[in-house]
């Protein structure tokens, strides 16, 4: 893995939450542990993609990223500062480099401002910009996410779903964040709108030096985007690699499963067959050993009693897989499945 | 045809009629399904592919109803109906899966008493055999350990469950015909494939014909004989799966094709469609594709295009098309 030019940092990240559950009797304490033991290095100018099923802790590892969450354990850099145990006023000055990008822009986009204001709010907080200044630095980001000058005075609900998701976009970026943390972007708009939106999100990366985190279910997606991609399975990072190395070349059972679960394009009428069963486990109470092996065809002994972690799978050490078996789950015969399906 | 089909919609069109005037929403869509086959309407949203669904089974909302047209279910016209007649259609003959099963399931019952309903209502059971059957089709839809889930309430279930409870309501009657709402939309890819793989089994043993509507592509591929494309409230162009997967003709469906994200392609830009739908009340006179069309030329945006018969199976209507082709104005299929 590259060492120099790090953006973002992370290692043993974890982070847990305190929840209740019904036990038939009254309410029980537990923790959940959303996010654990992530170690990540995100280089400046790359894509790295998140994937994974819902409730696996790609947002948390995303929100803890962009400063919304503090590590509950485990350290975060953020340009070579150290984040996690920084008291709230000592982190107001990083966040102005990480900006987030959320899935929903009906709910992430106050519907009282117009798009001045919605705009213009963190310049309010973080430039010693005045009004006319900060109009025109909206005017600039409008202009770079498509948007005529005039959009400044209407409010959000005069938009489209796709031109709403413009707006936060151009939020995001109003401060020149040198890293952004995008939250299912294009995952609530149509075909259509969605590649105009992945085309923006590619532009601006290079107009404005971004480094994406793209957090998303859907691989042909992230394919597109993606210059690494790492794969999550109930908190924790299984899988990661360059693009090409972990589609083309998938180590993990799951990674398998997920990529084999993508139909293609092609008239192809049938039941995709290798499938994987039943759900995710609950990260409140997490199997033993390692977290896939109650879903995964491999498991054996082994994998019900010690956690594999993160190994180099090829020379370089740039693609990472945690199996106990991803010697056996790389041969060839099921990467030919694979691709197949 | 000698056989009269299972489903047929002929030339319906449907209207919002509310303050502002009556909109036409979906015009002139036209259809027929088979016993055992999947038919897909695909579109994005606001195409009025959901309402063509609606329609079938006469759940238009109070300002939405059929302007024109049938629908015809073995040769008996749905929208001449009585509500005591559609009821023992809904549910029965033809029923639904939606697309949010948290929102369809009713949150204060346990989900075998939902699965009972449909079969007291139906069947006439008594409440006990209902719910033993219950018990039983929960089982069929792979739910483990079907008898203690079936006190379950939904919120106990996971997304992929509820979607399965939402299965076995919709096939504890047998229906003829489902019609499946964006099922797998609002599921993750492994659970999604869990879910098309169930409907494939159950077409095959139940010999149920499928709607299946939805907006991606790759679902569609893995369960659809034929495909209907849907813009702006009319079929644009409909064919065999292989038709429009493989040689689609309409400007949008090529376009549509181009800006789906491909896990086997590697693209630097994604072909994106300029502009947006538009709405109901904004479609121009003449293509409502036009606008955006790259194609397009001078009388598209004059004149609507009419169905072209491209081959037995492929319609597609557009101007731009081979002008030589048959005109097709009721036939379809």
């Amino acid at each position: 893995m590259p060492t120099d030019n790090v953006l973002v940092s992370t290692r043993g990240l974890c982070k847990r939450f305190k929840t209740r559950v019904a036990n038939g009797k009254g309410w029980q304490k537990k923790t959940v542990n959303a996010v654990a033991d992530v170690s990540l290095d995100i280089v400046a100018g790359e894509t790295l993609a998140l994937v994974g099923e819902s409730g696996c802790g790609k947002t948390t590892l995303g929100r803890m990223l962009s400063l919304f969450y503090q590590p509950s354990e485990g350290d975060l850099a953020i340009k070579g500062e150290d984040v996690a145990g920084l008291k709230p006023k000592q982190v107001k000055p990083l966040r102005r480099h990480v900006q987030m990008i959320f899935q929903d822009p009906v709910s992430s986009l106050n519907p009282r401002h117009t798009v001045e204001a919605i705009l213009t709010e963190p310049l309010k907080f973080f430039s010693s910009d005045n009004a006319q200044q900060r109009r025109e630095k909206a005017v600039e980001l409008l202009e770079a996410v498509g948007l005529p000058e005039r959009s400044l005075r209407k409010y959000p609900h005069e938009f489209s779903g796709g031109q709403r998701q413009r707006i936060v976009i151009a939020r995001a970026l109003i401060l020149h964040p040198a890293f952004v943390v995008a939250d299912e972007p294009v995952s609530a708009l149509d075909v259509s709108v969605q590649s105009q939106i992945l085309n923006l999100l590619k532009d601006l990366r290079e107009q404005f030096n971004l480094t994406y985190l793209f957090i998303s279910h859907d691989l042909a997606v992230v394919h597109h985007l993606a210059d690494r991609v790492a794969v999550m399975y109930l908190g924790r990072i299984v899988e990661v690699g360059e693009r090409d190395s972990l589609f083309q070349n998938p180590r993990h059972p799951y990674t398998q499963a997920l990529l084999s679960s993508v139909p293609g394009v092609v008239p192809n009428k049938g039941k995709i067959g290798k499938i994987l069963h039943g759900d995710p486990p609950s990260p409140i109470s997490p199997p033993h050993g390692c977290p896939f092996h109650p879903r995964c065809p491999l498991a054996q002994d082994r994998c019900r009693q010690s956690m594999p972690v993160l190994e180099a799978a090829d020379s370089n050490g740039a693609h990472q897989v945690a199996c106990h078996f991803q010697e056996q789950a790389a041969g060839p015969a099921v990467i030919k499945e694979v691709v197949q399906l | 045809m000698a056989i009269t089909p299972l489903l047929k919609v002929d030339n319906l069109s449907i209207g919002f009629d509310n303050d502002d005037g009556l909109v036409r929403v979906v015009e002139d869509v036209s259809f027929t399904l088979e016993r055992g086959q999947t038919l897909s309407l695909v579109g994005e949203s606001g195409c009025g592919k959901s309402l063509t669904a609606f329609a079938l089974l006469q759940l238009l909302p109070p300002f939405g109803k059929i302007l024109s047209g049938s629908v015809c279910l073995q040769g008996e016209n749905l929208a001449s109906m009585d509500e005591a007649q559609l009821q023992k259609i809904r549910g029965n003959r033809i029923s639904m899966i939606f697309q949010e099963p948290m929102s369809a399931l009713n949150p204060v019952f346990p989900v075998g008493v939902q699965v009972a309903e449909a079969l007291i209502l139906h069947k006439g059971m008594a409440k006990k055999a209902a719910l033993k059957e219950a018990v039983g089709m929960l089982e069929k839809v792979g739910i483990p350990d079907p008898a203690s889930r079936a006190v379950n309430y939904p919120h106990q279930l996971s997304g992929g469950m509820r979607q399965r409870v939402m299965i076995a309501i919709a096939l504890a009657c047998e229906p003829e015909i489902l019609i499946a709402d964006e099922p797998t939309t609002a599921l993750d890819v492994t659970i999604q494939a869990q879910i098309l793989d169930l409907m494939h089994d159950l077409q095959e043993n139940l010999g149920t014909a499928i709607l299946f509507i939805s907006h991606d592509f790759g679902v569609v591929s893995r369960m659809a004989d034929d495909i209907a494309v849907m813009y702006a409230g009319r079929v644009i162009e409909q064919g065999s799966s292989s038709d429009i997967l493989l040689n689609p003709q309409h400007p949008y469906t090529q376009a549509l094709l181009q800006t789906t994200p491909r896990i086997d392609a590697s693209l630097d830009r994604l072909p994106a469609i300029a502009g947006r739908v538009p709405g109901p009340r904004r479609r121009p006179p003449g293509c409502c594709f036009a606008p955006r069309c790259s194609v397009a030329v001078d009388c598209c945006s004059k004149q609507r295009p009419e169905r072209l018969a491209l081959s037995k199976s492929h319609i597609a209507a557009c101007h731009v098309l081979d002008s030589s082709k048959q005109e097709v104005s009721h036939a379809h299929g």
